[in-house]
């Protein structure tokens, strides 16, 4: 019997073993093409000609949406700061998502609203909407007042009253840099029959000093756990999302800094709601209806154009983000199941969504179950703790690897964090991260899968309460 | 000999017109935002004031508004520097109460003359 | 076990590799900064009195005559003065010309047109271009087949810069056969400006329907009146994106002649033609295409119905009564009885959109803040 035990957890740590071990190819291989990708956009980016933009005719007019619930103390701000973006023709279309403080009223007083007797054609189911309104003293501005439904369906509501021909989705409590959105429309202006969905890399804001909606100097969060999450924003986008830009299977564009084509955002319906991870889902979505109709297509990640924003500093509200990240992830997954391995739908069904399958959403529970069986093993005599502290170190290594390839891409091409106090705090944090916060995540994870297991009621609440919250 | 009171988020370009400016005889202060811009027409008191119209943090027609309203800085001579050649934009700055506007790309011979207009304008009145 | 030290082994050789990369980057970029700082300061004050004067003869001797005598730092002066050129204009550029040429920069950079090195090919004709060399044009037209996709996209600013209409035809000949994307292609034609006009009215007859969308797009917007009859033609070309490139540029001339074109485009299938027809029609100034906007705001497609209600608002007099009068219809009033008895505004149907089309409208317009989009915009 015990014999039997024993040999099973042999060859289940094996297994583990294996799947690890394909697992860092996978990484390694994601953090190469990256780095090259993230090259690339460098050289093409150093030679762009962004003040031609400015005042070119055929840099298309993009409506940025931004829905916004119980904002009141920072949307003045966020409009102005988004009504500022170096961009010539952009408008700006604040949803107020049916806020129960005074967000509506701050714009109607900081804006001079009136209210205007719009044409609101539901192409995308929404909500009722209770007023649309239009600022005296900036053209550019409209304000859409409605019952509360959600972010998703706080941003369908914006697409529908948007006329541009692009849309951004952007968060009410991020922060884009001026030329951000000048930026990330290029690949549109370079090829308007291709590129269908962009989007910039995501910084994080903690302590940096931001006067009047605008960065003044860029410096490392002060606490722990926002400079944990830098170094994983930094491995997410340059060791990954650059990667799968590459390999034109970006299934995940970070709903805070987006930009989409509104009328393939309309033909495939839109956002939807009720589903938490919304962006990921829209931008999966549009793989799937482009490649069933073969239609020759592009969705990019830029790591040029940059919306900074706050990360959580304290363990609850991380915690509470990262569960609500993997449940969405796995959501998404399972609605488009019918992408997996299929042919038909390229590398998105044969490269990106069995990783992101495999590798992003059942890590958490094979590296769990690789901790739990440990124990067990070391009782029953069947391991041998060279090996165990062996395979600990390669894993630790590897992990470094990964965190300092992203790095290295962020130095060499970017090099936000001049100094060598900052690169040396980085290094630290992605080494200190192998023991405890990289566990912690795992436990979120394996949280928000069982939440969506057990169909959790607090789903509904959550996304009521939070558009910015996190 | 006149106070020219530059706003212009980027730096070559407001040296260069300083440098013109100089050379023309008067004395130039540049700000580089808003707020700034704001602050320095309080402290130097400028003449007439080259204000571009995409800054950040503030636009050009936020301040020129700002300072259409103040009585102390209603009558000041504000020319815009727009890189934005599109109606719209240059209708909008008028709206604001701009004076003038000169486009960018810059020509330093362009804004002398153009400088040496409103100031005569300005002296007379 | 052994295959564990391997890999182990491997793992650390190549945290080892990413450290040194890290290291050796950020020593290279201190070292180029710093370089590149002590020239610029050292540089830029007299580059802005030379600029200041407009860069003339005697401004340029002095110029010259502090110029440092080491290779590398000229190089990087003559660098940095081509990344101010662009933000000037007027005199001043024929300064900068000349004094690159009394210099021997202009020389040099022509000289770097065949190397072999990919680098300077493109700071080459980057350079050339902007100094606006018309003699190297030859050389940089043949660039834009090069191997190199960063040359050839230089290659294609550089002509845009240069300002000849010969340059055309290469560049939709590098455009059709996919070396250069649309954007980069239409800035550059679009930057040479009415020198090029003709040979892209000549284009609107080219075989490859991409090419005879982007000459359209681009004649409305150098607003070529001579090819605004070719453009009505093109409202029945048999590729929708030609179609609708023909319609939004239509909108740029607004002719009275083009009304019946585009009334009948008015009745395509693709409803972004109809949009842009819609606003091409309100740039006429045309009384005769008021009763045309006015059915198209019983379009199915609300945003036609916009468009034709922002077309209205632009018609004058007669425009806005009818825009106010579907705005005060009565909601309930469907589609008319009798379409052929229908004589006053009132009396013609007002589709799903028209009423709420024409009330958004006007009151925008009361206060200034119309939709900045052109529905029509972006082909797929």
């Amino acid at each position: 019997m015990r014999h039997a035990i024993v040999t099973a957890l042999v060859y289940y740590n094996v297994a583990v073993l294996l799947y690890f071990a394909l697992a860092t190819c996978a990484y390694l291989t994601l953090l190469i093409t990256s780095a090259g990708e993230v090259m690339r956009q460098a050289r093409d980016a150093r030679h762009a000609d962004y003040d031609l933009l400015l005042t070119s005719p055929l840099t298309p007019a993009v409506a940025i949406i931004a829905p916004a619930y119980n904002e009141g103390a920072g949307i003045a701000q966020s409009v102005r700061s988004l009504l500022a973006l170096r961009y010539p023709n952009h408008e700006v279309i604040v949803v107020n998502d049916g806020s129960t403080d005074d967000t509506l009223d701050v714009l109607r007083r900081e804006f001079a609203l009136r209210r205007i007797d719009a044409l609101y054609h539901p192409a995308l189911p929404t909500r009722p909407v209770r007023g649309v309104y239009v600022s005296a003293l900036e053209p550019t501005l409209t304000v859409v007042d409605k019952e509360n439904g959600g972010k998703a369906d706080a941003l369908n509501c914006g697409v529908n009253v948007a006329r541009a021909p692009l849309f951004s989705s952007i968060d009410a409590d991020s922060l884009l840099e001026p030329d951000a959105l000048l930026r990330l429309v290029k690949p549109f202006v370079d090829e308007p029959d291709r590129v269908v969905a962009a989007g910039g890399i995501v910084r994080i804001a903690n302590d940096l000093a931001v006067e009047r909606g605008s960065v003044t100097a860029v410096q490392l969060p002060r606490r722990p756990l926002p400079m944990f999450q830098v170094v994983e924003y930094l491995r997410a986008f340059l060791a990954g999302r650059a990667g799968w830009s590459a390999l034109n299977s970006l299934l995940i564009i970070s709903g805070a800094f987006a930009l989409f084509r509104r009328d393939l955002v309309l033909a495939v319906g839109g956002y939807t709601v009720g589903c938490l991870g919304e962006d990921a889902e829209l931008v999966t979505r549009l793989h799937r209806h482009l490649r069933e109709r073969r239609r020759p297509y592009k969705m990019v990640f830029l790591s040029d154009p940059v919306c900074w924003t706050e990360a959580p500093e304290s363990l609850r509200v991380l915690r509470r983000q990262r569960r609500r990240w993997h449940r969405g992830l796995a959501e998404t997954l399972s609605r488009h199941r019918g992408m997996f391995l299929r042919p038909r739908y390229g590398s998105v069904g044969s490269l990106a969504y069995p990783y992101f399958l495999a590798v992003e959403l059942l890590a958490p529970v094979v590296e769990a179950t690789g901790y739990l069986t440990l124990p067990l093993a070391w009782r029953l005599g069947a391991l041998d703790p060279r090996v165990a502290l062996l395979l600990l170190a390669l894993a630790i290594v590897y992990g470094l690897v990964l965190s300092l390839g992203a790095l290295a891409i962020e130095e060499y091409r970017h090099h936000r964090y001049p100094t060598w106090r900052d690169l040396l705090r980085l290094c630290a944090y992605g080494v200190a991260e192998n023991v405890g916060y990289h566990q912690l995540t795992v436990l979120w994870r394996l949280e928000g899968l069982l939440d969506l297991l057990r169909h959790s009621p607090t789903w509904g609440t959550m996304e009521r309460r939070g558009l910015g919250a996190s | 000999m006149a106070r020219i009171l530059i706003v212009d988020d980027d730096r070559f370009t407001a040296r260069l017109a300083a440098a013109k400016i100089s050379q023309l005889g008067h004395v130039a202060a540049i700000a580089e935002d808003g707020p700034e811009a704001l602050q320095q027409v309080a402290d130097f008191r400028p003449d007439l004031i080259l204000l571009d119209l995409m800054l950040p943090r503030m636009s050009g027609l936020e301040v020129c508004r700002a300072l259409r309203a103040d009585a102390a800085t209603r009558d000041i001579p504000i020319v815009m520097l727009t890189g934005k050649v599109q109606e719209r934009d240059v209708e909008a700055g008028f709206a604001a109460g701009a004076n003038d506007y000169l486009t960018k790309p810059f020509s330093p011979r362009e804004l002398q003359v153009r400088l040496q207009a409103h100031l005569k304008h300005a002296m007379r009145a | 076990m052994e295959i564990a030290l391997i890999f182990m082994l491997a793992g650390s050789l190549a945290l080892l590799a990413q450290l040194s990369v890290l290291v050796a980057g950020k020593l290279r970029l201190d070292r180029a900064a710093a370089f590149e700082r002590r020239v610029r300061r050292a540089a830029e004050a007299d580059i802005i009195l030379l600029l200041a004067d407009e860069a003339d003869e005697p401004a340029r001797r002095r110029f010259a005559a502090a110029l440092p005598s080491d290779p590398r730092a000229r190089a990087a002066v003559a660098a940095l003065i081509l990344d101010y050129l662009p933000r000037l204009r007027g005199s001043v550029r024929d300064g900068v010309r000349a004094l690159f040429s009394e210099a021997g920069f202009a020389e040099d950079y022509r000289r770097m047109l065949a190397s072999r090195r990919r680098e300077d090919r493109r700071r080459a004709a980057g350079a050339l271009g902007a100094l606006g060399d018309v003699a190297a044009f030859g050389d940089i037209a043949r660039l834009l087949r090069d191997d190199a996709p960063e040359v050839r996209l230089q290659a294609l600013a550089a002509l845009g810069a240069l300002g000849s209409g010969d340059a055309v035809a290469p560049i939709l000949g590098a455009f059709a056969a996919g070396l250069v994307p649309f954007g980069p292609a239409a800035m550059s034609l679009l930057r040479l400006g009415a020198p090029a006009a003709p040979h892209l009215q000549h284009a609107l007859t080219d075989p490859s329907p991409r090419v005879r969308a982007l000459a359209a797009q681009l004649l409305g917007h150098l607003e070529w009146l001579p090819a605004a009859p070719d453009l009505s033609s093109l409202l029945r070309d048999p590729a929708p994106d030609v179609r609708r490139e023909a319609a939004r540029s239509l909108a740029h001339f607004g002719l009275d002649e083009s009304c019946e074109p585009l009334a009948l485009a008015m009745e395509d299938a693709d409803p972004r033609l109809r949009a842009a027809a819609a606003r091409a029609l309100g740039a006429t100034g045309a009384p005769r295409a008021v009763p045309i906007l006015r059915r198209a705001l019983a379009d199915a497609d609300p945003d036609v119905a916009l468009a034709a209600a922002a077309a209205l608002d632009a018609l004058g007099r007669d425009g806005r009564a009818a825009l106010a009068a579907a705005a005060d219809a009565d909601p309930r009033a469907g589609a008319c009885a009798d379409p052929v008895r229908a004589a006053g505004p009132g009396d013609l149907p007002l589709g799903p959109f028209g009423r709420a089309a024409a009330r958004e409208v006007l009151d925008r317009a009361t206060l200034g803040a119309l939709h900045v989009a052109d529905p029509a915009e972006v082909t797929i």
